[in-house]
């Protein structure tokens, strides 16, 4: 009887035991990691290694740093080493080793394999040819953004991964879609939106996370002179225009206006000292102007996206003739 | 005739001019605003319409031997290109430049001062143009919005040309040393990168890259490939990709609102610092690394010299710029009145060549920066007036 007490007890403890063993040496060895800041380092970048041993008992350990298997004794027994990402097509192994009196070393490694990520903000809007810069956001507007990896040859196939688009938190496409490098967004009202991407390969490991805030500006009206025999001006006209000639034909230019098809219906309106003219020319967004006397008056314009109406803008100038 | 008519005659006379006089003293001037301004015709600057002759000009002659800098026209100009004519073994430098608006060609002889009009065809609110190497050919935007068309001019050499509409919607020109046209347009996942050779009608596909809002940095040099970067905005990042064989390689350059233009050596970039203010920076191949150098650089205000890589010119003024440049700029809601520079990559130093405020008493905002085959001189337009100057180096 008290040899059946005996296998019952021990049977009822033995478990706890290996359950004790398990926990006990795969904490020790698992929890001891290396993280990096920034996490995805771009080729030759700054990088931030620090250890993590927050359910180790490091006491007295000694932290040996190995660069790819030899040993960095200059930052022996640092948490945190500094170091520069390797150049594009080529990784690094960091190894961080806890020497801690009359217990087995622990070792913890992380390989930095850099690439090249570029996230590309295209808001379609509109911008004039004579612009050189590209065109901003506003509130309805979509905007395209493409994730970019590269390697040392170029742009690595998306069919090859897995894109997981955020904006402000919540999913784009419903959850991680592959080989979707392009993100389509609306601007929702507000001064910026975050939109995030993770990137995983075809065996579930992630290879790049970034965020990227992308800023709601306004719709900018600019107002331009143009002349059939010496073309555009390309000085916008600020707050006067002295008018030397006769006759001249002013351009207003939308910056930043949607100008997708569906959303293209807009309300122009010139007005010349508060009374609405109508220019009777074809295109909206001119006027001609013509001189009979000598003077001053105050030419306006206004659009307005009737599909999006905060979308829009009113200016005014002062003409001097 | 009776006296009594002559009279009756002579008072009507009279009493009718006295007439008109009242009316223009009373209702001569205008009361309302309004009728200071009438519409004055209708044009549209989206509409392309076709090429037409314009009348025949005299010739006239521009003074071509004066100061090292000096304006070479009064009419304004969209694209210009130097020529050599070697004739009995003298050889003339000539400038050929396209007029704004009208898209009229000209030719200046910078030896005589002769300036002849090469193509009397009217490219309507002609926008920018580039010649071919040869003198041949000159590509034209005509229009100011994204409908705008590109017209492809061929020289006949008898002050008139032939022109073809392209087909492709054109969004970046420019002509190869082979004299063809190289071009970008947009398609459906991004921008195509084509060549068009005008002897033959020929196109083919050189890259593709996978946004659409790109800045070509096309290269004349077959030892330089053409470089691509997305547009500048000053609140959005940009990356610097090569293209070779029609692959698109990024390159260690980056930033916020980058701008930035290569040669075989060098990168210069400029970006958005932290603070908001921008900066510029070179990046040496050979090494590597980046520096700073002590201007603000903008790229259609430098050119690297051609026969000394380690070479820059740059139309700069010293002095804050804001958190917008240069899209401030680019809008035309700022102007600047440069110095011309010639900045030394290798050995970190630059020098002031010319103050065109104090030698000419013109505010000179540099765009289009230009150079000859030889580097003897520097051409450039003016962007407060778009005149066309040059600069003997």
């Amino acid at each position: 009887m008290r040899f059946i007490l005996f296998l019952l007890t021990l049977s009822a403890l033995m478990p706890i035991t290996v359950l004790h063993a398990q926990f006990d040496g795969n904490v020790t060895a698992g929890s001891l990691m290396i993280t990096a800041e920034p996490e995805y380092p771009q080729p030759n970048e700054p990088v931030t290694a620090t250890i993590d041993d927050y359910s180790l008992n490091a006491t007295g350990a000694t932290i040996v740093w190995l660069i790819d298997g030899v040993e960095a004794t200059n930052v022996k027994d640092q948490r945190s080493i500094s170091l520069t990402a390797p150049a594009l097509g080529a990784s690094k192994k960091i190894t961080a080793r806890l020497v801690t009196p009359g217990k087995f070393p622990v070792e913890a490694s992380k390989v930095i394999t850099p690439l090249y990520f570029d996230l590309i903000i295209e808001p379609m809007t509109y911008v004039p040819v004579f612009y050189q810069g590209r065109a901003l956001p506003v509130f309805g507007s979509e905007v395209n953004v493409t994730a970019l990896l590269h390697d040392k040859n170029g742009i690595l196939s998306p069919g090859d991964y897995t894109y997981n688009w955020q904006m402000n938190g919540a999913s784009i496409y419903g959850g991680p879609k592959n080989g979707t490098n392009r993100a389509q967004i609306t601007i929702p009202y507000g001064n910026s939106s975050i939109v995030a991407v993770t990137i995983q390969n075809k065996n579930g490991v992630t290879v790049m996370r970034k965020l990227v805030s992308i800023p709601s500006k306004k719709v900018s009206l600019r107002f331009y002179e143009q002349n059939i025999l010496y073309g555009l001006s390309k000085k916008s006209i600020g707050d006067t225009l002295h008018f030397v000639g006769n006759n001249t034909t002013i351009r207003a230019v939308p910056y930043n206006i949607d100008m997708r098809p569906g959303s293209r219906n807009f309300l122009t309106e010139w007005s010349i000292d508060g009374i609405r003219t109508n220019t009777q020319n074809s295109d909206p967004f001119e006027i001609n102007l013509e001189r009979r006397t000598n003077g001053q008056a105050l030419v306006t314009f206004q659009v307005r996206n009737l599909v999006t109406l905060v979308q829009g803008d009113k200016q005014s100038f002062q003409v001097s003739f | 005739m009776k006296k009594t008519s002559l009279i009756i005659f002579g008072v009507g006379a009279v009493v009718l001019l006295f007439a008109i006089w009242l009316y223009l003293l009373v209702y001569g001037t205008p009361t309302k605003v309004t009728e200071y301004f009438a519409n004055f015709g209708s044009f549209t600057s989206n509409t392309v319409a076709n090429p037409a002759p314009t009348p025949e000009p005299t010739t006239v002659t521009v003074d071509v031997k004066k100061d090292a800098l000096r304006q070479l026209t009064t009419r304004p100009v969209v694209g210009f290109a130097e020529f050599k004519n070697t004739n009995n073994g003298t050889t003339t430098r000539l400038v050929r430049y396209a007029e704004a608006g009208t898209g009229n060609v000209y030719q200046i002889n910078l030896e005589s001062g002769e300036e002849v009009r090469l193509s009397n065809v009217t490219v309507p609110n002609a926008e920018s143009a580039a010649f071919s190497p040869d003198g041949s050919y000159v590509a034209v935007r005509s229009g100011y919005s994204n409908t705008s068309k590109v017209i492809l001019l061929t020289l006949t050499g008898s002050s008139t040309a032939d022109s073809i509409m392209l087909d492709p919607q054109i969004v970046d020109y420019t002509f190869s040393n082979e004299n063809e046209l190289l071009y970008t347009e947009l398609s459906s996942d991004g921008t195509r990168g084509s060549v068009y050779t005008p002897a033959t009608g020929a196109t083919r596909v050189l890259f593709t890259i996978p946004f659409q809002a790109v800045t070509m940095i096309w290269s004349h040099n077959p030892a330089v490939p053409h470089y691509a970067y997305p547009k500048t905005a000053t609140e959005l990042r940009g990356y610097l990709y090569a293209i070779k064989g029609g692959s698109i390689v990024r390159q260690p350059i980056d930033g916020l609102g980058l701008t930035a233009k290569a040669n075989s050596e060098y990168i210069i970039k400029t970006e958005q610092s932290g603070t908001g203010a921008p900066f510029t920076t070179v990046y040496n191949f050979a090494t590597g690394k980046l520096s700073p150098i002590p201007a603000i650089f903008e790229p259609s205000k430098c050119i690297f010299a051609p026969t000394n890589s380690t070479i820059l010119y740059c139309g700069y003024e010293m002095g804050n710029f804001s958190q917008e440049y240069p899209t401030d700029w680019y809008r035309g809601d700022v102007s600047f009145a440069d110095n011309l520079w010639k900045i030394d990559l290798k050995n970190h130093s630059a020098n002031q060549m010319i103050v065109p405020l104090q030698t000419v008493g013109r505010e000179i905002d540099i765009t289009n920066l230009s150079i000859g085959n030889d580097g003897k001189i520097l051409y450039f337009i003016n962007k407060n007036d778009n005149t066309l100057w040059l600069y003997e180096i």
